[in-house]
């Protein structure tokens, strides 16, 4: 049984107050991450959008961790990286990307569940809304943006960003549970890559973690920005660069989940990012 | 001997990885986060963030020995079920 390819993409329309998810064979091709963000970017450009995005492999193994923020702003493009519990929360919400679309008239609050997206007044109470064990709370405080109050993005720009959008907060919540075609084989793989702490450059220590990565590391809560093409098209950590840029390992993964990608698709997909990559700034 | 339950004797340690959630499910035979046995529920509450972690009865059925070890913090204990007719 293999997995389809086509992404889902939740446009949300703040000009309208509108949201659509669509699925996208025509972008079969983008596995994920930074090279889809690039691509849906290049078609919603005039509409200035956010762009939230993961791959193919977040919220199914370790160390895949992390979500593509990406937007631009004048002639400049920015890929954020932001850790937390929100790429579990976007695969779960079956979604695999989320594109934010225009400004709010007034100040916002996006609930997403699932495929459903709710505007909300600001001055709810933010902290009550979504769902308990499976959401992701984004918040404006004081001057910038937490994840689940403790996770921020890497750049002053995204918080920027959100703030000119006038959304004060959004909670993801996703409910979909996925079957996978060897559940064994997925299993050993899994703790196969879960044992591999040596491949990571990063200490373990006692800070909040990111889903699906036991480390906690001290820098958890940074973010990161720009880095390997690879890998973020994945959205692994930058700490896990050594397991997520190895092709095998990749093919390994995608196979045992059911995807089709082979070595060839992932090399034209580098391909395909580098000519896009080449038609913007980034910062 | 009882049978054995999974507490979360130790949930100040817990950092929120979710990966005894995700064990669980595996075990159930599915990925995701609805309907586990296992919650991690995030009390945001004051400038910090902790962790909540419940615990469903329905996990009685799984391998538990496999929930504590994948725990990187060391969160739960196995501990012998009290047996209620030995209790007045």
């Amino acid at each position: 049984m293999s997995r389809s390819l086509t992404k889902n993409i939740l446009e949300i329309d703040l000009d309208r107050k509108t949201s659509v998810v669509k699925n996208r064979t025509d972008l079969a091709e983008f596995i994920g991450g930074v090279g889809l963000s690039m691509k849906l970017y290049q078609e919603f450009r005039a509409q200035k959008p956010l762009i939230l995005s993961i791959g193919p492999l977040n919220g199914f193994f370790p160390f895949a961790s992390k979500t593509s923020v990406f937007f631009g702003v004048k002639n400049k493009v920015y890929d954020y990286y932001v850790g937390g519990s929100l790429s579990t929360r976007i695969r779960f919400a079956n979604l695999d990307a989320i594109v934010i679309l225009g400004r709010s008239k007034g100040d916002v609050f996006l609930d997403i569940q699932n495929s459903e997206v709710t505007f909300l007044d600001f001055g709810i109470e933010f902290q009550s809304q979504g769902l308990p064990g499976r959401r992701s709370l984004i918040e404006f405080k004081t001057n910038k943006y937490l994840l689940d109050n403790y996770f921020r993005f890497s750049g002053s720009e995204a918080d920027s960003f959100l703030n000119y959008k006038k959304i004060m907060g959004i909670v993801i919540s996703g409910t979909h549970n996925f079957e996978v075609v060897d559940s064994k084989e997925y299993d050993d793989l899994y703790k196969e890559i879960l044992k591999r702490y040596e491949f990571l450059t990063v200490k373990k220590d006692e800070f909040p973690s990111c889903s699906g990565c036991p480390v906690g590391c001290s820098k958890s809560n940074i973010g990161e920005n720009s880095g390997n093409f690879l890998v973020h098209s994945f959205v692994g950590c930058q700490f896990a660069k050594k397991l997520y840029s190895n092709k095998d390992l990749l093919i390994s993964c995608l196979n045992v989940l059911g995807y089709t990608y082979t070595h060839e698709d992932i090399e034209k997909y580098m391909d395909t990012l580098y000519n896009l990559k080449n038609e913007y700034i980034f910062q | 001997m009882g049978k054995k339950i999974l507490k979360a004797t130790f949930e100040n340690r817990c950092n929120g990885c979710e990966l005894c959630v995700l064990e669980a499910q595996r075990q159930l035979k599915k990925v995701g986060l609805s309907n586990s046995p296992i919650r991690v529920l995030r009390d945001m509450s004051g400038s910090n963030l902790y962790f909540h972690v419940e615990i469903e009865d329905h996990i009685k059925k799984l391998d538990l020995e496999q929930i504590l070890k994948i725990c990187p913090t060391g969160v739960f204990e196995l501990i012998e079920e009290q047996d209620e007719s030995f209790i007045n």
